[in-house]
């Protein structure tokens, strides 16, 4: 569980338990004597082949058959644990120094722009608490965006469950979601961790005579059709 | 012509095409390259834990191992939790699809998103839209594939247009002022992977 910072109506703000109680998959691929097999990674090949093509050139065809070459007798074959991913060069070399360089196309694929990549402070604890903003009847905002995930928002002492349930309270009563936004002025999307992605986030509580349910949508994607070029493909 | 899916309960009898709808697609995407001092592109490799092996992209195999020897995964079995072997279920493009009418809004908004589809529908979209634009809720065992498990999908209207929307319900907890967290549940690290939007 994570920490969120949360401000009510009144602008007091308290740091309160999140998390995701989507349930886990629950299927198993066993042997037919019941027994359950691992997964385990070990080495294919240790050349990669654009690096021994310039190496060998035409005559790589021919060090493949009769010295395997991109071979390593010592290391293929073998199970290994983890593996650090690393950056090489166009010789196959490590690199050190990189330039990350961002492109942005539009939804019909075309190359709209290249720019300098823009990292994302974490927003959901720090200087400013999130802050609701508008509701929206929860009959006229299920079928606008895709809430494609769910957080529940948890007490963590006797105070704040007084303060989350009221805020439950007060959006089962009206029956609507509200918008949380981040930042100074409140309106910033969530971002949950540096340099993560920006989702819009929509409050929902539910109760049940004295407990409450406080769950946390968010969100990055409309409802709304494909532009017509695409619906065909 | 794509495949269609058969959709009937008592009041509907309709056939659609399913069309992933993707954030690419609707908003556009960005892509990340990375370059070396000589403006040329740089390729992923894999550092091994001994500091020295390096291994290039696409080097790794995996390997389904029980005691020491490989099987393969087609001599495997699935099984639930308790060991009981598993029918498979089979792809909605192959059966007809029964429609259900008793899931509530509250369901659909327990529902984490595993996919959405837009529905291009031919006949009998008049009276489905009718019936969804008043708030009602139809729902369907998702496979999109034959396989061991099924998703929920929920029949949602906008305007004009039909989505299905698929995922898995979480059950909430209604929380009072007894459950309090132990301290070790209190945990500030990174759950990126849990809010991957890549699925959709």
């Amino acid at each position: 569980m994570r920490l969120i910072d949360i401000a009510n109506e009144k602008g007091r703000n308290a740091e309160v338990l999140f998390n995701n109680p989507a349930p886990k998959r629950k299927i198993l691929y066993v042997t037919a004597n019941k027994e359950k097999p691992q997964t385990l990674r070990l080495v294919k090949n240790t050349s990669a082949i654009n690096v021994l093509q310039e190496k060998y050139g035409d005559e790589l065809t021919e060090k493949l058959i009769n010295e395997d070459v991109d071979l390593d007798i010592e290391i293929t074959g073998k199970f290994v644990g983890k593996a650090t991913k690393i950056l090489l060069d166009h010789n196959g070399k490590l690199v050190y120094k990189v330039k990350i360089e961002e492109e942005v196309y539009d939804a019909q694929g075309n190359l709209k722009e290249k720019r300098t990549p823009k990292s994302l402070e974490g927003n959901i604890v720090g200087e400013f608490p999130l802050r609701g903003g508008k509701l929206f009847p929860k009959m006229d905002i299920y079928n606008k965006f895709i809430f494609a995930r769910k957080y529940q928002l948890r007490h963590v002492n006797g105070l704040t469950y007084d303060f989350l349930y009221d805020i439950a309270k007060d959006l089962f009563e009206k029956n609507a979601m509200m918008m949380l936004g981040g930042g100074p002025k409140g309106n910033a999307p969530l971002v949950f961790q540096d340099g993560g992605k920006p989702y819009r986030a929509f409050l929902e509580g539910r109760i049940k005579e004295e407990s409450y349910c406080l769950i946390l949508h968010i969100t990055n994607l409309e409802l709304k059709p494909l532009p017509k070029h695409d619906t065909n493909s | 012509m794509a495949k269609t899916v058969h959709f009937f309960s008592d009041d509907f009898d309709f056939e659609a095409e399913l069309i992933k709808l993707d954030r690419d697609k609707v908003y556009g995407y960005v892509t990340e390259k990375i370059y070396d001092p000589d403006n040329e592109p740089c390729q992923t490799a894999y550092l091994l834990e001994d500091g020295v092996t390096i291994i290039p992209s696409g080097g790794f195999a995996l390997k389904t191992v029980v005691n020491g020897q490989e099987v393969s995964k087609k001599d495997l079995v699935a099984v639930d939790e308790n060991m009981n072997p598993l029918v498979p279920i089979s792809s909605i493009f192959d059966k007809d699809v029964v429609l259900k009418t008793d899931a509530t809004l509250e369901d659909y908004l327990s529902l984490n998103v595993t996919s959405v589809y837009q529905l291009e529908i031919t006949q009998g979209k008049g009276a489905l839209l009718d019936f969804l634009q008043k708030g009602h809720f139809l729902t369907f065992d998702f496979n999109y594939r034959t396989g061991y498990d099924s998703t929920t999908a929920f029949l949602i209207a906008n305007g004009e247009d039909v989505f299905a929307v698929n995922g898995v319900i979480s059950e909430f907890e209604y929380l009072n002022i007894d459950q309090q967290p132990m301290p070790e549940m209190m945990d500030e690290g990174s759950d990126e992977e849990e809010i991957d939007f890549g699925m959709l």
